[in-house]
């Protein structure tokens, strides 16, 4: 059915783009999760999850228990899911999927007769022997089960065959689980409160040692950290450092650290230091760049100073980025990460024009204008902060007008003016009420 | 046998880094008139110059801009100490330089801009740091420099040029830049070198930009220019 139509029936459909790969992402997120309930989750695209239950009895106390808790946790996050138990992973997806409310723990024995109502969909077949099966006129499995095993084999292939043992668990089902992650993290608890510098070096060397040696272990380099420091009788402090690129490298952390806490705030010392990876990626072994490749060497080098100024800068590092709009103070914005190459704009010609300071707040300035009939005469001379400036070249006025919806007074005439000892300023006038700011000046 | 190719190949990296570094040794401006003045014809690379203003609010961002342009390689960095945030980055834009190869550097307080311009200064990624600074001590000063000639970047400081606030430096070259009477299509800046081992010291330059498309040029002599066009301003 067409959007339109949909939409044409019923009123209140939502409708969103497919996210396949956000879905996987998802479901995977879930998964690990789920882990608390069960060491062996296996998600199975587009929305199914397989726990291992093996050996869970004794922990829950009954299979019914442990199906329960999983239930209660999946509602208590608002999932609606079909929670089954069966002893294949083919059984119970069949169940879960297809099966009528009533039957969520199928034992050895049961699951022939739980699974003979079912359709042929349950067991995982393609669309297309599906329809071709629902053409023949086989529409449970106890009716496909009735046909000669050759036959379907030759009709449709060793899938369908293999998806009947591993439902009826006359073959082993390999699933592939997922790997655990436990966070990495370090901590060093203090017998007294600790105040000078050395020590706290030496904390922190001892913390990234030991980092390190889990990133090493795992393959990773870290993306982020976070160091937190407690203190005895206030709130701990707590230093997150970004990095730009993947790192595991020891000495090069233990710079990067030394850099966040270099003005860190102590009254009465501190009692434990954590260092926690909050992000981590896939990291090969870096080869050194002896021979050649000195640009990269010169990147390498550029993303290690980035680093060390975010550490102690935090939010003090930032890059620019032109947005289209008339009004100059909202032509560019800041961000923390360097952005997409900035493409050619149109409005280049335009810039020219503009100051290289531009205020961030317009200041008020007393002008005096040379005298005309309506009020829109040429500045002859201001005053800013006390300071009288003769203007000698005037050129203008430029109109710029904000948005509609901003304000009242948004329309400003823009004067490019060059007083009388060379220096240059951009100020404007606000017509509807007459008053002056200098917005920016020609440095 | 394995041992000589790397030694070789050692030597040849080595060889590669003395030559990059000489390439690094000095830059040119786009105008002749000042690269003549400036020491041995050319600014060095690897060290601080200042640019002096009389000014107390204002700074000369125009020629910090030129010599930062120049001295930025194809894709070189540059890092701008911008605490106030008033640098306009459409103007930058538009005058050539890169957003993508542009730190903007927020300090808070003056102990962390003295740390972040040597860093910036000492990484070999970035060709050109720009700075206001009021006051250095002899140290600082020093510790700038030292940073310079270990990176092979180009400081450039904005100073105020008043007794008692920029006495100690160690740059290079310190040129003093006063605004000067402009004309109608014309804002204008004279540019004297005030200090540099080498350059003619104490000759000064006019120089002009183009209010309408900021070319920057030399301000051809008085006797030389051409008439100013008459000003079309109507008087209403």
């Amino acid at each position: 059915m067409a959007l339109a139509a949909a939409r044409a029936r019923h009123t209140e459909v939502l409708d969103f783009p497919a996210t396949p790969a956000a879905d996987l992402r998802s479901l995977e997120a879930m998964g690990h999760w789920l882990m608390r309930f069960s060491p062996g989750v296996c998600v199975y695209p587009p929305s199914s999850l397989f726990l291992d239950a093996t050996g869970l009895e004794r922990l829950y106390g009954g299979l019914e228990n442990f199906r329960r808790h999983v239930a209660q946790a999946l509602a208590s996050l608002r999932v609606t899911a079909a929670v089954t138990i069966a002893p294949t992973p083919g059984a119970a997806w069949a169940l879960a999927a297809f099966g009528k409310n009533g039957s969520h723990i199928v034992t050895n024995e049961q699951v022939l007769p739980a699974l003979s109502p079912l359709p042929p969909e349950a067991l995982r077949l393609d669309s297309k022997t599906v329809s071709v099966l629902s053409a023949l006129g086989v529409r449970t499995i106890d009716s496909l089960l009735q046909l000669s095993r050759n036959d379907l084999a030759v009709r449709f292939g060793p899938t369908i065959l293999m998806r009947i043992d591993q439902a009826t668990g006359s073959v082993h089902e390999p699933l592939t689980y997922l790997v655990h992650r436990s966070p990495i993290r370090a901590t060093l608890e203090f017998e007294g409160a600790i105040e000078s510098l050395d020590a706290i070096h030496f904390a922190v060397q001892e913390l990234t040692r030991q980092i390190a040696a889990q990133l090493t272990a795992r393959g990773q380099g870290a993306r982020e950290l976070r160091l937190t420091f407690r203190q005895p009788y206030a709130s701990p402090v707590e230093k997150v450092i970004r990095l730009v690129r993947p790192c595991r490298n020891e000495s090069a952390l233990v710079k990067l650290i030394c850099c966040a806490i270099e003005n860190l705030e102590a009254s009465e010392g501190f009692v434990a230091a954590t260092l926690a990876v909050v992000a981590a990626e896939r990291l090969g072994d870096e080869q050194a760049a002896l021979i050649g490749g000195e640009e990269e060497r010169d990147a390498a080098e550029l993303d290690h100073l980035v680093e060390r100024l975010r550490a102690r800068l935090d939010r003090g590092v930032e890059w620019g980025e032109l947005l289209e709009s008339n009004l100059p103070e909202n032509a560019s914005r800041c961000r923390d990460n360097a952005g997409k190459a900035d493409a050619p704009s149109a409005r280049s010609a335009v810039d020219l024009l503009r100051p290289l300071r531009l205020l961030r707040q317009p200041r008020s300035i007393k002008t005096i204008v040379r005298p005309s009939e309506s009020r829109d005469g040429e500045p002859v001379s201001f005053a800013d902060y006390g300071e009288v400036h003769r203007l000698d070249h005037i050129r203008g006025p430029e109109r710029i007008t904000g948005q509609w919806w901003n304000g009242r007074w948004k329309t400003r005439d823009y004067f490019d003016v060059l007083d009388a000892a060379g220096d240059r300023y951009w100020i404007f006038r606000v017509p509807q009420s007459g008053r002056w700011f200098l917005h920016g000046i020609f440095e | 046998m394995r041992r000589m190719t790397c030694k070789k190949e050692l030597c040849r990296a080595s060889a590669a880094k003395h030559e990059s570094s000489v390439r690094r040794q000095s830059f040119r401006t786009a105008l002749e008139a000042l690269n003549e003045i400036a020491p041995n014809g050319a600014f060095q690379g690897g060290a601080v110059h200042e640019l002096l203003w009389p000014r107390q609010s204002t700074y000369p961002k125009s020629l910090a801009l030129l010599l930062a342009g120049s001295a930025q390689k194809n894709g070189g960095t540059i890092a701008w100490s911008d605490p106030e945030r008033e640098l306009y980055l459409p103007a930058l834009s538009a005058a050539g330089v890169n957003l993508r190869n542009l730190i903007l550097l927020r300090c808070a307080n003056r102990a962390d801009q003295l740390w972040a311009l040597a860093e910036c200064l000492r990484c070999r990624g970035v060709s050109a740091t720009v700075g206001f600074i009021q006051r250095l001590s002899q140290i600082e000063a020093r510790r700038l420099q030292l940073a310079a000639e270990r990176g092979g970047g180009v400081g450039l400081f904005m100073r105020p040029y008043a007794p008692g606030i920029s006495n100690y430096y160690a740059a290079a070259t310190r040129w003093l830049i006063q605004p000067a009477p402009g004309s109608d299509q014309l804002q204008r800046w004279s540019m004297e070198l005030l200090h540099g081992h080498g350059g003619q010291v104490g000759k000064a330059l006019l120089l002009e930009v183009d209010r309408e498309t900021r070319a920057l040029r030399l301000s051809a002599p008085l006797a030389d220019r051409p008439a100013a066009p008459p000003t079309a301003r109507a008087t209403a």
